[in-house]
């Protein structure tokens, strides 16, 4: 490395990741506990009780809007702010980026669960350079597990994507919104594989073909409501192109 | 105690401190990569166990190093499996104008490189190994490392659009 550009280059990478906030340091060393498979299906159930529970006492108990506009000074506005702009820089032109002008309010993080975050170029097949994608990840509060977070995904991805495999434990459905049919799809996911992949506790999926690229909103939330992942999908504008 | 035991608890007093000195550069380092923050969080967990259960009659030329490549192959396996889901492609190799300020950037344009490069440019630059240590950790030509790190360079510099 010789050129003043590249030293250039390579101070500003260090700046940007010396600016990443280091998550607390009490859980740096925490030891894996092998995962009980029993204790599991207790969490579950326990989840799918909860489920109703909460999600009636939150309807019941939602009066105010939860719009969050990705405007205004706060915190949570300008880091979504940052990793939409960094999405729409990152992504092909030609790929309307959608954004959300309304979540969820629990969703705008936590201490434990920033939020949100931006995931681009980290596709599976580096060789492939002809189509492009985003992915944004909103994160709430932490789950009882202690590890992961509550969290719903936003992705987009140029041209045409077969319709998911069925997976045993998802209940498919479908909705109109946006003037076109979204495909619905939620339950737990079970495998026979051997080893079993890790899979999500929970998981809905919605997504739907416009504009000529694949979109999806993914949430493994079961206290995140249909209702709330639809209004999402209804909130979202393309973003302006700022090449 | 035994002799054994105070041993292993040696070894594992002596581990730790050596994971913990590495953690702040390797957990950036991976959010460099493209990790989610909880997800760097898990795979350095899964390298600092994995460092535990390691031979002490095996050690590593650079602690943060073998962390560092642990833990980036915890994190690959990871989303993965994660992407039995729905799997998903993003990738662009398009030119973008200097439009935000220079640390988004640079990460933006990082991201978007491929993902070997982008591994060594994280070894090399924000880790902080040498040509030698990164050409060991990942089993590759000390040339290999530094005629990749050239071309990431490269490569970023034509995604910020720098000019000399």
């Amino acid at each position: 490395m010789t050129t003043p550009s590249e030293q250039w280059i390579v101070s500003a990478l260090r700046q940007a990741t010396d600016r990443m906030p280091l998550p607390p340091e009490s859980r740096w060393t925490r030891e894996r506990q092998s995962t009980q498979h029993g204790s599991t299906i207790v969490l579950v159930g326990v989840a799918a009780a909860l489920i109703i529970v909460v999600g009636m006492t939150i309807g019941a108990l939602r009066v105010e809007p939860r719009a969050v506009p990705a405007a205004g000074g706060d915190a949570f506005a300008v880091a979504e702010d940052k990793e939409w702009r960094i999405t729409r820089f990152a992504v092909a032109s030609d790929l309307v980026v959608l954004r959300p002008t309304w979540i969820p309010s629990e969703f705008r993080g936590s201490v434990e669960c920033p939020s949100p975050w931006a995931l681009v170029g980290t596709g599976a097949t580096p060789s492939r350079t002809s189509t492009s994608g985003y992915y944004v990840q909103y994160r709430g509060r932490l789950l009882p597990d202690g590890r992961s977070c509550a969290a719903f995904e936003l992705y987009g991805q140029l041209g045409a994507f077969d319709d998911p495999k069925p997976v045993d434990g998802l209940v498919e459905t479908s909705v109109d919104a946006r003037g076109t049919t979204v495909h619905v799809r939620s339950g737990v996911p079970r495998t026979d594989l051997v080893p079993p992949p890790q899979l999500p506790e929970f998981v809905r999926e919605l997504w739907w073909m416009e504009s000529g690229a694949f979109y999806a909103v993914i949430s493994y939330d079961p206290d995140l409501e249909l209702v709330d992942l639809i209004r999402v999908v209804n909130s979202l504008e393309p973003m302006r192109s700022e090449r | 105690m035994t002799a054994i035991a105070v041993d292993t608890a040696l070894e594992r007093v002596r581990w730790e401190a050596a994971y913990r000195s590495a953690f702040p550069r390797v957990y950036r380092g991976l959010c460099a990569l493209g990790a989610r923050p909880d997800e760097a969080e898990d795979a350095l967990q899964d390298a600092f166990v994995k460092g535990l259960e390691r031979r002490a009659d095996q050690p590593v030329a650079s602690v943060d190093g073998w962390i560092y490549v642990v833990a980036s192959r915890a994190w690959r396996g990871r989303r993965l499996r994660e992407r039995i889901l729905l799997p998903w492609t993003l990738l662009t190799d398009r030119e973008a104008p200097s439009l935000l300020d220079t640390p988004l950037e640079v990460l933006a344009a990082l991201r978007r490189l491929p993902l070997r490069q982008r591994q060594i440019v994280v070894a090399r630059y924000v880790v902080g190994l040498s040509q030698e240590e990164t050409a060991e950790l990942f089993g590759i030509a000390r040339g290999t490392v530094s005629a990749t790190t050239t071309q990431a360079i490269a490569a970023l510099r034509r995604h910020m659009e720098v000019r000399e």
